[in-house]
């Protein structure tokens, strides 16, 4: 069931009526908890009546792949509830860290299994081929769940808060399941940290206090027009042009990779977008996950903008526990490219993004150097994890033309790396880079030049969002201007949308 | 904000999204292929004409004005026609297009010949343009009174029915997904502009077939006049769904002095028995007995199992036109 899914509108209409004509805060926690495990349900058992007719008559085999995923997240959550416990009661740092041991290696065990174990087996065997050692290592079928590398590491940061001591271990299990599945973040994040979300989670939320349905609405809309509208409209170009690059020309390839960014952009930004709205008009704050990172003026500033919850997440607990920059230069440019990489890996089990972790981890250690040989003299304010959409709804100062100058840089710098996120392999990254770089390998077709020209569109439309003003209008207008445009703006909106839609980019991570 | 406030801006939202949406559907209507150009052929000279077939490919390929009007012409009951067939098109969809034409207003027309065949059902229709296209109001009220007929029967079918047909009735109204289609109207490269060839060589609508028939459709033919022969074919019972809105349609055209003529081709698929269908007391057509028109049935005047040939249209045209003038008589 995806967010732009007519059935996604029926449900919600439904889940938000009743929400809120419950009056006590654990039934509507209750209700939400389970409309939750419905709605991660619904990714895997198919038509809901051929299912339970199987169930009924005990055919298990006609079931379909995956049909018990959602136990894996039942599973998780009652671990974490028990290692959330077990931290607070235990009484030495042996016993407390042996539970933290517990939590890590049961949630990134069940993450290794299903992202990583054919990656490893492969390269493994790969690498025993390589060095003259044949065997036959078998790879097993295996299916990713839905959203488990998002709800396993939200979890994890969960445990990894109690045992740092930042917040107490969850004594409702109503509050901790509800944190962790909570269904407008579940399957794609934003990855929810348990001291932004838990304390929401203890008093009744009101509508007229808790609920900025103008803000929720126009965040839905515009994520919806990114994912329907953009995001569709432009895969075919992208999937035109990565299917056989080799027959392109340069000037295709710049075409096909900078609306690979355009793509990539919207289709997760939308769903973040959509995420939070849905949370919002049901009376919870997420987390911010984007903040115009095509303008940021470096990759550390990217970084601050692009997937924050994501970066945020490896910084306190895998770049912070490596030992962050407490140590030497070669020991925090070492600790950077460690996270990278796994921050890579964390998106695919595929060379190409770990290639893909590895240049931005350098391209983070450059820019450091650069800094520290240089001056900092432009420090951006960092965006922290628990900032609500609100706060960033301030407009962005103006770049002027050196800003101009490195925010092109760095958007480059950033199309060149998505080349190895898209690519299938590394050979064809390879192909692709050398046309969009050094305009070399190219064949004799071409895409529509016309594509330039809506690329320019859509980054002026961007820009003028950035500046905010927009929001401005929005913001202003008396009650049923808003309500006129906001049904108008539908009507136009559904022009766009396609027949199909293809699943989020971010659903196979 | 009061719940009443809130209520409000709701209704002003929603008339502003229905407003949006019927004034985008006014200033680019939907084109399709197929029904849009010979729509669009036929309004541009709709004064000319005072007969108009409406039906399927049966009729699209089977039936040619100009034979009809050269009959009725000798018969002293001269008449100009046009077909406005077009491929796949039974009820509700040809009940739509008799209205179109209807609310057109042309002039001279005096009759309407309407091809009688059994309604769409929900297999045939796959969410497409085309189908998107014929979801309008009176579709809605047809899959709703089909609802209401089928719910005793199969209460799972016809709710499925039922949603896929609102569902293609939302797409129709809110335009859903219409701007590839919208730019190409502006641009001037709609397909639906640059089809002259189906309008026929003689510009009428009529579009002969006249390769020859294929083994397959010869044994098919053969099995179906089997069957026609030995009666094995199930009897079916008046489908009140199709009569109902049948009935409302002869009414109609009765009260704006047009005439309808239903009838019957000589088909050899579901539709044999169709003109129990019919409105009572309406003229009704039928040249579905293989036993009482065997020409049409032979191999030579069809060129697949259920469509006639340039030649076997020939003589259904005539045929169709000697008929009509001793009916209108």
């Amino acid at each position: 069931m995806l967010f732009v899914e007519f059935r996604f509108f029926i449900f919600f209409a439904f889940v938000f009526s009743i929400t809120w004509s419950l009056r006590s805060n654990t039934a509507r926690k209750l209700f939400l908890l389970v409309c939750s495990h419905l709605f991660y349900a619904c990714f895997f058992v198919g038509e809901p009546v051929e299912f339970f007719s199987h169930i009924t008559a005990h055919q298990w085999k006609k079931l379909p792949d995956g049909w018990w995923f959602p136990f894996v997240l039942i599973g998780s959550t009652c671990m974490d509830y028990i290692v959330g416990l077990g931290l607070e009661n235990a009484r030495d740092e042996r016993k407390r860290r042996a539970w933290l041991l517990v939590s890590l290696a049961i949630n990134l065990g069940v993450l290794c299994y299903f992202k990583y174990f054919n990656f490893f087996l492969a390269s493994a065997s790969a690498f025993l081929g390589w060095i003259g050692l044949h065997g036959s290592l078998h790879t097993l079928r295996i299916i990713l769940p839905y959203g488990v590398s998002f709800y396993t590491f939200q979890s994890m940061s969960y445990t990894i808060e109690v045992y740092r001591r930042h917040r107490q271990a969850e004594r409702s299990f109503l509050d901790l399941a509800f944190f962790i599945a909570f269904f407008p973040q579940l399957v794609a994040g934003p990855i929810v940290r348990a001291m932004t979300f838990l304390p929401q989670t203890k008093s009744t939320r009101v509508w007229s206090r808790d609920v900025d349905v103008r803000g929720a609405l126009v965040q839905f809309m515009t994520g919806f027009v990114k994912k329907a509208c953009i995001a569709e409209s432009v895969a075919p170009f992208v999937d035109q042009y990565f299917k056989t690059p080799e027959n392109f020309t340069a000037l295709s390839a710049w075409i096909g990779v900078l609306f690979y960014a355009v793509q990539i952009y919207c289709d997760f930004s939308g769903y973040t977008d959509m995420a939070i709205a849905t949370a919002r008009l049901l009376g919870y704050e997420l987390t911010v996950n984007f903040n115009f990172p095509y303008f940021a003026r470096n990759v550390t500033d990217f970084w601050r903008r692009w997937h924050i919850s994501l970066s945020t997440w490896l910084r306190d607990y895998l770049y912070i526990s490596l030992g962050g920059n407490r140590g030497s230069l070669l020991f925090t440019y070492r600790n950077l490219l460690l996270t990278m990489l796994l921050g890579g890996l964390w998106h695919g089990a595929a060379w190409v993004f770990v290639i893909w972790g590895g240049l931005h981890g350098l391209a983070l250690v450059v820019h450091r150097e650069w800094l520290r040989r240089f001056g900092a003299i432009h420090r951006k304010p960092k965006v922290v994890a628990d900032e609500h959409v609100r706060d960033v709804e301030i407009a962005n100062p103006a770049l002027g033309l050196k800003g101009i100058l490195a925010s092109a840089l760095t958007f480059y710098f950033v199309c060149v790396c998505w080349i190895f996120f898209r690519a299938g392999d590394l050979h064809m990254a390879k192909r692709i880079c050398k046309q969009f770089i050094l305009f070399r390998h190219t064949g004799p077709q071409s895409l529509d030049t016309r594509l330039l020209w809506l690329f320019a569109a859509l980054a002026f439309v961007h820009w003028l969002n950035y500046r905010r003003i927009f929001t401005k209008l929005w913001r202003r207008a008396p009650d049923f201007v808003f309500a006129a445009g906001y049904g108008a703006a539908v009507a136009a909106i559904l022009l766009f949308i396609p027949q199909k839609y293809t699943p989020f980019i971010y659903f196979q991570f | 904000m009061s719940r009443i406030r809130v209520l409000l801006n709701c209704i002003v939202a929603l008339a502003a999204f229905v407003a949006t949406c019927a004034a985008i559907r006014r200033a680019v209507p939907m084109e399709v292929e197929e029904v849009t150009p010979k729509l669009a052929f036929f309004s541009a000279r709709k004064d000319q004409f005072d007969t108009v077939f409406i039906g399927s490919s049966r009729v699209y390929h089977g039936v040619s004005p100009k034979i009809f009007d050269e009959t009725t012409r000798a018969a002293n009951r001269a008449t100009h026609s046009f077909n406005l067939a077009v491929n796949g098109m039974m009820p509700p969809e040809s009940v739509m297009m008799a209205w179109r034409v209807v609310q057109m207003r042309p002039k001279n027309l005096r009759r309407i010949f309407f091809e009688i065949s059994d309604p769409r059902t929900v297999s045939m229709t796959k969410a497409t343009k085309r189908d998107t296209y014929w979801h309008d109001l009176n579709a809605l009220i047809f899959a709703a009174r089909k609802f209401r007929h089928d719910f005793k029967s199969d209460r799972g079918a016809a709710f499925a029915e039922l949603s896929t047909h609102m569902q293609l009735f939302a797409r129709n109204r809110a335009n859903l997904g219409r701007s590839t289609e919208i730019q190409e109207q502006w641009n001037g490269t709609a397909t639906t502009k640059n089809s002259p060839k189906m309008l026929g060589p003689d510009m009428d609508g009529f579009l002969p077939e006249p390769h020859p028939m294929a083994e397959k459709d010869r044994v098919r033919l053969v099995n179906a006049l089997d069957k026609m022969r030995t009666g094995d074919v199930p009897k079916r019972e008046v489908n009140d769904v199709n009569h109902d809105a049948l009935t409302r349609l002869g009414d109609g055209l009765a009260r704006r002095g047009i005439a309808i003529v239903f009838f019957i081709t000589p088909t050899t698929t579901r539709d044999y028995n169709a003109k129990i269908d019919a409105p009572v007391g309406a003229p009704v057509l039928a040249f579905d007995d293989p036993q009482e028109f065997p020409d049409f049935y032979r191999t030579d005047h069809r060129f697949d199992y259920d469509h006639l040939n340039p030649r076997g249209a020939e003589e259904f045209s005539r045929l169709l036109a000697q008929r009509a003038v001793e009916v209108l008589k």
